[in-house]
């Protein structure tokens, strides 16, 4: 599942990301035209405003809203419209001060401490904590005493201590770009520092930037404000939002309605900064990801009297099975059983659903993908379709699920014993059992060592050991199917055979099975009893591993050995053309026809069935020339 | 003194890499890890060398070396004759035209934000005086060598799939002209079928174009189809050097046996022979630090093996470093002999 072929022929980078997530959230378009508004009417206050906001009417105090005053006049009966339009200005100049001031240093350092690390990091983080450690309000009423009525001073030195902030974010942003592989590619092209700064790093710390920015405003204005309300902003004689509120609170038992226009100017503003900042934080990686609407399950499941009547030894029936997600289906009519004693692959290549088939199994897909059609049965009971609750008690106990990668399958925060306890506690073992089987399990999954290993936590044992114990939990609640997902190919190749011993031993007492899901024929060559093979959503070959593998009758399996390199040879290989149609480009025809070397007119007409393939054992194959391939021997 | 490669391996003046006694080492005093522990190995020009291990062999630490973007404890790496130890890429100059790289993640190799036209260009516009229109026609020529439509230049990394953005890194490579490329695992994220199609890209760019690879792998079948010599790594250390066929097919050294072994092959037949033929190594949950760092997994492991690191011995053609193959009877400091056969 790893090869998603996006179609859209745009760049993915978070500038550009958060730039189309503002072009695209009317909540964000409005907060734009609001600020656009609010820098308009203060710039361009002198005309606009009805009047001038200096002048006193005495006749005309603490008046409502009305034609000629549209929101009032003051207690000295001056306008509240026009103070409002010029009481903008100082706020918002001194606001985009500061955090012009914190940027400007803030981005440059960042890039530097990021970038470089060693000492330059160092002394550029303690510098940015002396500036967390100040308490810039404090420091603002000193300057206010000091230098009275100079609000650049006071923003100056408000963008100086807000530059340790911008300096950590772009820092962190950095390190987390400095690591990629794209830019030690650019290293190794001999780019200068400057233009790998400037073309690699900078475009990815741009939309943080903008986002703390946006927050810098905010705070800023609140500040700007508040040193005003306080009477230590600017010249007491200008208008401005903090002072507003201040005189609107010395009227407030006369007239409450003066409070409202300075307020809500200032918390609209304030708002629509913060909705700006939000916006694109949401579109930087790691922000939230629209919440898919969880589809009701719509399941035809076959009756059991519809299918062929089932061996008693089988133990998992997969049928006619479809999964879809949102753009389509990815599975598409899956037909396969698993008897008791028996391992059976799924083998295909990125995009053949194998690994969707196998989530499928267990309710286990993610919450945009459903079974659309066909039937899951285990042990007699039919899983597709079935309530969560069910399906939990099913997992565990009767299918359990083993991940490719085995430290995800672990906790980091316990020990291996604490883990497999719980695992046990949970199945309904007492106390003193759980711990008791806890050394007999880990010793069943060949550790030498079980009480040194259960006192481990996941970090300190190595990747064999992490998928020794993960299957030790799959175990712990005595499954009759396992399910393992790729369960080698994270492992060294040493380690790997030692792994397949283990499930060989798990499945040999003959009351278990497993299905394992991989890419690689030689692990299933290795392990499988049966195979099937899978290509674009659909098993296209199915059968004993040996005659499988050992002469195909579908040309997919065929060519898939012939690219496959060996230990004996050397030189070119024979490849298969082209790539694995994506599920919206699936042809009616044979899937594969496209890239076989064999497909003829009948192959394009119309949806291949999977045909019975005569010899000593069930075998099928979704080819119309595969009794022509018969004669051949495989590889 | 354990005999130097000078000594075991015919010295030609026709190495393009040589890598000297090369050690690599993280953190500091005590809790220092050697990633890279004493690893002598040379590359000649238009030649494929395999650098084999598993996760943890330092296998991607030399490749790191070598191109500048992980500094050297001890040891030498010249390139054609220029000590490049401790050059940083970046301070590399014209060299870094010669010396190029394909990374193993097709995802994370390329840019997000910026059209594979601009990617392929960088470098091209950096160090050679080409024009824009210059370096378009570069762009296209580099496109259809790796097999990639002329259009493709126009998209973002997205718009590809994970064989085609290998292509597409590939053809970065090939931008400057390089005598080496450092392929750092290029098949390992891909699919069998795109992983055949990249190998033989890469096999034809070799013959067509003169490329030396040190190529970077941990898959035994993938290294032999595409090298000429192979260098099995574990822990850090040089456990066998030789001629591919030679270490696929005959492997000497323990551990090579043993990777030869697991390697399982898509014949079922065979596969069983060789699971019954294997000798099930587990892992060890602590590493010696002193004498073969193979010692505590060996099947054929002897008291020496703990305490004394093997010397380096040739055998036929490759170099082994085992306690198996004694250059003279235990004492490596005295053994003057390394044609000795054994």
């Amino acid at each position: 599942m790893s090869t998603v072929v996006h179609h859209a022929d745009s760049p993915v980078g978070p500038a550009a990301r958060a730039g189309r997530a503002l072009a695209t959230s009317p909540l964000t378009l409005t907060a734009v035209a609001w600020l656009v508004l609010v820098v308009l009417t203060s710039v361009f206050a002198d005309q606009l405003a009805p009047f001038d906001p200096l002048t006193q009417n005495l006749t005309e105090l603490l008046k409502p809203p009305s034609a000629t005053h549209w929101l009032g006049t003051d207690s000295l009966g001056r306008d509240v419209l026009s103070r409002l339009m010029h009481g903008g200005d100082t706020l918002l100049w001194g606001a985009a001060e500061a955090t012009a001031i914190a940027v400007a240093l803030g981005l440059p350092a960042g890039l530097l401490s990021g970038y470089r690390g060693g000492i330059a990091d160092a002394v550029i983080s303690w510098l940015v904590d002396l500036t967390f450690a100040v308490p810039a309000f404090v420091v603002l009423v000193a300057l206010a005493v000091i230098y009275p009525q100079n609000t650049a001073v006071m923003m100056a030195v408000l963008g100086v201590l807000g530059a340790g902030a911008a300096t950590r974010l772009v820092r962190n942003s950095t390190r987390t770009v400095r690591d990629e592989l794209f830019i030690d590619a650019a290293r190794v092209s001999g780019l200068p520092l400057r233009t790998i700064l400037f073309r690699h790093v900078l475009p990815t710390v741009v939309a943080p930037v903008i986002m703390l920015a946006a927050t810098s405003m905010a705070i800023c204005v609140i500040v700007l404000s508040s040193l005003s309300f306080l009477g230590l902003g600017g010249s007491p004689e200008a208008p401005s939002w903090g002072q507003m509120i201040y005189e609107a609170s010395q009227n407030i038992t006369v007239d409450s309605w003066l409070l409202v226009p300075p307020g809500a100017v200032l918390i609209l503003t304030v708002i629509a900064f913060n909705l700006i900042a939000n916006t694109v934080r949401d579109a930087l990686p790691g922000g939230p990801t629209p919440r898919p609407v969880r589809h009701r399950r719509t399941v035809l499941a076959e009756t059991a009297a519809q299918r062929p009547d089932a061996d008693p030894q089988t133990l998992l029936g997969v049928h006619g099975l479809v999964v879809e997600f949102p753009s389509g289906p990815v599975v598409d009519g899956v037909t396969f059983a698993v008897r008791k004693g028996e391992i059976l692959g799924l083998v295909g290549e990125s995009g053949s659903g194998k690994t969707v088939t196998a989530l499928a199994i267990p309710g286990l897909l993610p919450i945009d993908e459903r079974i659309t059609a066909g039937s899951v049965r285990f042990a007699g009971e039919e899983l597709a379709g079935t309530t969560e609750r069910r399906l939990s008690r099913v997992r565990g106990r009767g299918v359990a699920y083993i991940a490719q990668e085995p430290m995800a399958a672990l906790d980091p925060c316990y020990t291996v014993g604490n883990q497999l306890r719980a695992a046990l506690r949970h199945f309904g073992a007492t106390r003193r059992a759980a711990a008791a089987r806890t050394g007999d399990l880990l010793r069943e999954v060949g550790i030498s060592d079980p009480d040194r290993v259960m006192r481990c936590r996941p970090h300190q044992i190595s990747g064999g050991i992490a998928q020794r114990v993960a299957i030790a939990l799959a175990l712990t609640g005595d499954p009759a199917l396992l399910i393992a997902d790729e369960p080698t190919t994270a492992l060294d190749v040493t380690v790997q055979a030692a792994i397949l011993d283990l499930f060989r031993n798990v499945v040999a007492t003959g009351e278990r099975a497993l299905v394992l899901v991989s890419h690689d024929i030689g692990v299933v060559a290795d392990v499988c009893d049966r195979v099937a093979v899978m290509y674009a959503g659909q098993i296209v070959e199915q059968g004993e591993t040996d005659s499988v593998l050992g002469a195909p009758r579908h040309p997919y399996t065929r060519a898939l050995l012939r690219s496959m390199p060996s230990l004996d040879t050397a030189g070119r290989l024979p490849v298969i053309p082209g790539s694995v149609p994506a599920p919206d480009a699936w042809p009616e025809g044979c899937r594969f026809a496209a890239r076989c070397a064999l497909a003829t007119d009948a192959c394009k007409k119309g949806p291949i069935p999977l045909m019975d393939v005569s010899g000593p054992s069930p075998r099928t194959t979704r080819c119309v020339r595969g009794h022509d391939l018969a004669p051949e021997p495989g590889r | 003194m354990t005999p130097t490669p000078e000594e075991v391996q015919p010295r030609t003046d026709a190495w393009l890499l040589e890598i000297d006694h090369l050690r690599v080492s993280y953190g500091r005093r005590r809790r220092t890890h050697t990633a890279v522990d004493d690893v002598t190995l040379n590359v000649g020009a238009g030649e494929a060398v395999g650098l084999v291990g598993e996760s943890g062999s330092g296998k991607s630490t030399i490749g790191r070396a070598v191109l500048g973007l992980t500094a050297s404890s001890s040891g030498r790496i010249r390139f054609e004759d220029t000590d490049i130890t401790s050059v940083p890429a970046e301070r590399r100059g014209a060299l870094t035209a010669d010396l190029q790289v394909v990374f193993q993640d097709p995802y994370g190799s390329l840019n997000p934000a910026r059209t594979i036209s601009q990617t392929l260009t960088e470098p091209l516009l950096t160090h050679r005086a080409m024009t824009a229109e210059q370096a378009r026609a570069r762009v296209q020529g580099l496109l259809d060598q790796v097999g990639l439509p002329a259009d493709a230049a126009n998209r973002y990394p997205a718009a590809f799939s994970g064989g085609q953005r290998q292509r597409i890194a590939i053809a970065r490579a090939l931008a400057s002209n390089p005598k080496l490329v450092i392929c750092d695992e290029p098949v390992s994220a891909l699919d069998l079928s795109t992983q055949a199609q990249i190998l033989n890209l890469l096999a034809d760019l070799r013959a067509d174009l003169g490329l030396a690879y040190l190529f970077i792998g941990h898959n035994l079948a993938v290294v032999r189809n595409l090298c000429d010599r192979v260098v099995v790594l574990y822990r850090g250390q040089v456990m066998e050097t030789g001629p591919a066929a030679q270490v696929t097919g005959h492997p000497l050294h323990p551990y090579t046996a043993a990777l030869v072994a697991a390697a399982p092959v898509a014949d079922v037949a065979a596969q069983r022979e060789r699971r019954l033929a294997r000798v099930t190594v587990t892992e060890p949950l602590t590493v010696a630090h002193s004498g073969c760092p193979f010692a505590g997994r060996c099947p054929h492991v002897e008291d020496i093996c703990r305490q004394q690191r093997p010397a380096r011995v040739k055998v036929g053609e490759s170099v082994v470093a085992c306690h198996l193959f004694p250059s003279g009877k235990g004492d490596s400091h005295t053994s003057g002999s390394v044609d000795e056969k054994v």
